[in-house]
């Protein structure tokens, strides 16, 4: 008896396990089929849509929220957030096994990979007003005439300095002049020892728009790397002379895990960095007086890169109206203003940008001014790789084990071979 | 009677088994069996594309020149690693059962590195061996070096800090295991030894050693799994770019940058992850049989 009991047990203990599977894809079922008929308005009190996010600050989680609670008060319709910590690991894996969110925030610079796929929804043009977006970042989502995402809000690059060391005045105005000049060696001079006079990244996130000056294009053929090409190597050569003379450093090479911290901690006196180090400024080292002014210009021309990210809704979602009714109020003047008001980030329309008054502050003009002429950091669908392999070969240039354009070569060589590969 | 007993038996064995293996069959067997299928073919997950390509994605596996750098790194990787990993896990058991004074504490002390996550070591490394760091800035006071090195941003010394600081971090795992084999070796034997006149040091070569073989087994295949497949250091250490010059490509690196990002090549990733276990499987079968656990005496 005792034997027939424990059998039992376990039998229905397993049963329960699976039971446990099936409850839940049933639930599901349930609250698809009663949401695949609707269509007005009316009908979407009461619908839940999922929207899928990466995690920012603390001020960036209250101002989503704020957003939130204001939709769900004018439409009815519920929001469900779900936070990425690995945004491209995560989000590829739910898309493959079909539980990807309704709406979804995606990266300008992954934009051209997930339309290749065909995960993405079009979305319409008029509906969304796209005509008062600023141009780059609108059209960081267009493939084939069709607009894939909208712009929630952006970032852009710009100058950085320490009041405490460096005078406005003095900054060249080129970048050629900046680099490769007296100013940073008698900066340098000035400063104390374990101060250096300026910060920056061997990325090409961050080195592309200078790069790509007066028609140089680090791609050909739409896919292959064209690093290697003379007037990319020319373009980069201001940069990494100033870098192997020791002028300018990583924030690795000082030991700081990125330019925000260096220069909050006065490791540097200037860097090139995104807005987004405003806020981390401010609240970790309010002691630290800085101006921001646009960057300099690079062979006559101004230039910045811009960083964008946007709402687009899952092709595969049952809930169009509800998720379009989102982004919708999301990307419209009251959602994005409430958004970049309490998040601090940039309005992507021009009309928020006048409303919420944002080009007022000092701090943030310099970045805004930047949305017209930027490059938006966004290159097909084979970036990785080659920005992969620039990464690998130039901290060579800068050691002197290899000169700029044998590095630029080498690494378009392995790229190229990786992508032909694939 | 007793052929029906057996039978009950069996299927009681076989319903309490039941959950464990259900469990296991979907998570993991399943997922391994997927893992080989889509290994031969041509794979687009997001469109449901299949294209059977045969033993393609393998061919490219001995073509490809990053593929072969990453093994050559991972393997040069174990070879170092492994066997000084286990050897001052060993010395350190060793000494801290002794009666020294304050063992308690230094054991506290040397396990303390394994319980902090291997990304904020990373980066406490990256912040110790950089240009201006403490590191260069020691050995340029002290006349060991005329100039700062910069270790991070070095092809030749970049992997050797990855493998400091996986020394440094694995060793009191496997000294907390060795110190628990430890306990089991009879005293008697030491006392045996103690009487033909074998001082410290030969009892512990003579005694010691062979009595942890076991465990030495254990620790050994512990080790080069854990190493074999070494990914976050080398990611965080080199922005996910394998670099200086695929000095820290190490395959796992290698098999996520084709697995995910951009490039969406599932079908070859997951190829070289099947060769990853068998070259770990067969590297743990020579160490295995290296160490010849079972000629205890």
């Amino acid at each position: 008896m005792k034997k027939f009991l424990s059998i039992l047990l376990t039998v229905l203990l397993s049963f329960g396990l699976l039971a446990g599977c099936k409850g839940d894809s049933k639930d599901n079922s349930v609250t698809e089929d009663s949401t695949t008929k609707e269509n007005s308005k009316e009908d979407m009190k009461g619908k839940k849509i999922v929207v899928g996010r990466w995690g920012g600050n603390d001020a960036e989680t209250a101002a989503f929220n704020q957003v939130v609670k204001d939709f769900t008060e004018k439409t009815g319709i519920e929001v469900e957030e779900r936070i990425y910590t690995d945004y491209n690991t995560e989000f590829q894996a739910e898309l493959i096994g079909k539980t990807a969110p309704d709406v979804v925030y995606i990266d300008a610079y992954m934009a051209p990979f997930y339309i290749s796929q065909g995960v993405l929804m079009p979305l319409d043009e008029q509906e969304f007003e796209l005509d008062k977006f600023y141009e780059p970042l609108k059209n960081a989502f267009l493939s084939d005439g069709k607009y894939y995402a909208i712009s929630k809000d952006y970032s852009t690059l710009a100058l950085y300095y320490n009041k405490k060391w460096v005078n406005e005045d003095d900054i060249p105005d080129t970048l050629e002049e900046l680099w490769n000049g007296d100013f940073l060696t008698n900066l340098n001079d000035k400063l104390p020892e374990d101060v250096i006079a300026m910060t920056y990244n061997q990325d090409l996130a961050r080195n592309l728009f200078y790069a790509e000056t007066d028609g140089a294009s680090v791609i050909k053929d739409d896919i292959y790397s064209n690093l290697g090409d003379s007037k990319v190597v020319e373009n980069l050569e201001p940069l990494y002379t100033s870098a192997k003379e020791g002028k300018i450093k990583t924030p690795a090479d000082i030991g700081q895990g990125w330019n925000g911290d260096a220069f909050g901690n006065e490791k540097t006196a200037i860097m090139i960095e995104g807005n987004w180090v405003l806020g981390h400024l401010q609240q970790n080292f309010p002691d630290v007086d800085f101006g921001v002014i646009e960057i300099p210009t690079f062979k006559g021309n101004r230039g910045t890169m811009t960083f964008t990210v946007g709402y687009a809704i899952n092709v595969s979602t049952k809930q169009v109206d509800a998720a379009k009714e989102f982004i919708h109020y999301a990307t419209g003047v009251e959602g994005m203003a409430t958004w970049s008001a309490g998040a601090g980030v940039l309005p992507s329309r021009t009309d928020v940008t006048e409303s919420t008054k944002v080009a007022e502050d000092l701090l943030k003009m310099p970045h805004i001014k930047g949305a017209v002429y930027a490059t938006v950091w966004q290159k097909g669908t084979t970036m990785d790789t080659i920005n992969n392999e620039y990464k690998n070969y130039i901290p060579s240039v800068v050691s002197g084990e290899r000169t700029l354009e044998d590095a630029l070569k080498k690494s378009e060589e392995e790229a190229n071979r990786t992508i032909e590969a694939n | 009677m007793k052929n029906k007993r057996k039978k009950h038996e069996a299927i009681q064995g076989i319903a309490f088994l039941s959950p464990a293996i259900i469990v296991i069959g979907i998570f993991i067997m399943s997922s391994i069996i997927f893992a080989l299928y889509i290994s031969f073919h041509k794979v687009n997950l997001f469109t449901g594309y299949y294209e059977f390509i045969g033993l393609d994605n393998y061919k490219r596996i001995f073509t490809d020149t990053k593929t072969r750098i990453a093994f050559i790194n991972i393997l040069s990787f174990v070879v170092v690693v492994v066997p000084i990993q286990t050897i001052i896990a060993l010395i350190m058991a060793a000494v801290l059962n002794t009666n020294i004074r304050g063992k308690i504490g230094f054991r506290t002390i040397y396990f303390l590195p394994t319980l902090t996550s291997s990304a904020a070591l990373t980066m406490i490394f990256m912040f110790l061996f950089s240009l201006d760091g403490p590191v260069n800035k020691l050995a340029v006071n002290m006349n060991l070096l005329s100039e700062s090195i910069n270790f991070l941003n070095n092809p030749k010394f970049a992997l050797k800090v990855i493998m400091s600081m996986n020394i440094w971090s694995t060793v009191p795992f496997y000294m907390t295991i060795y110190l628990a084999g430890l306990q089991e070796v009879p005293k008697s034997i030491y006392e045996a030894s103690s009487v033909d006149g074998a001082n410290g040091f030969q009892k512990f070569i003579h005694v010691t050693v062979p009595q942890l073989k076991p465990i030495t087994t254990f620790v050994l295949l512990m080790g080069i799994i854990g190493t074999f497949q070494m990914f976050d250091q080398a990611y965080i250490f080199s922005g996910g770019s394998g670099g200086p010059e695929n000095s820290t490509l190490t395959v796992a690196l290698l098999i996520y940058r084709n697995a995910f990002g951009q490039n969406n090549t599932m079908g070859f990733a997951t190829a070289m992850s099947i060769m990853l276990s068998i070259v770990v499987f067969i590297v743990s079968f020579i160490a295995q049989k290296l160490n010849k656990s079972d000629s205890l005496y």
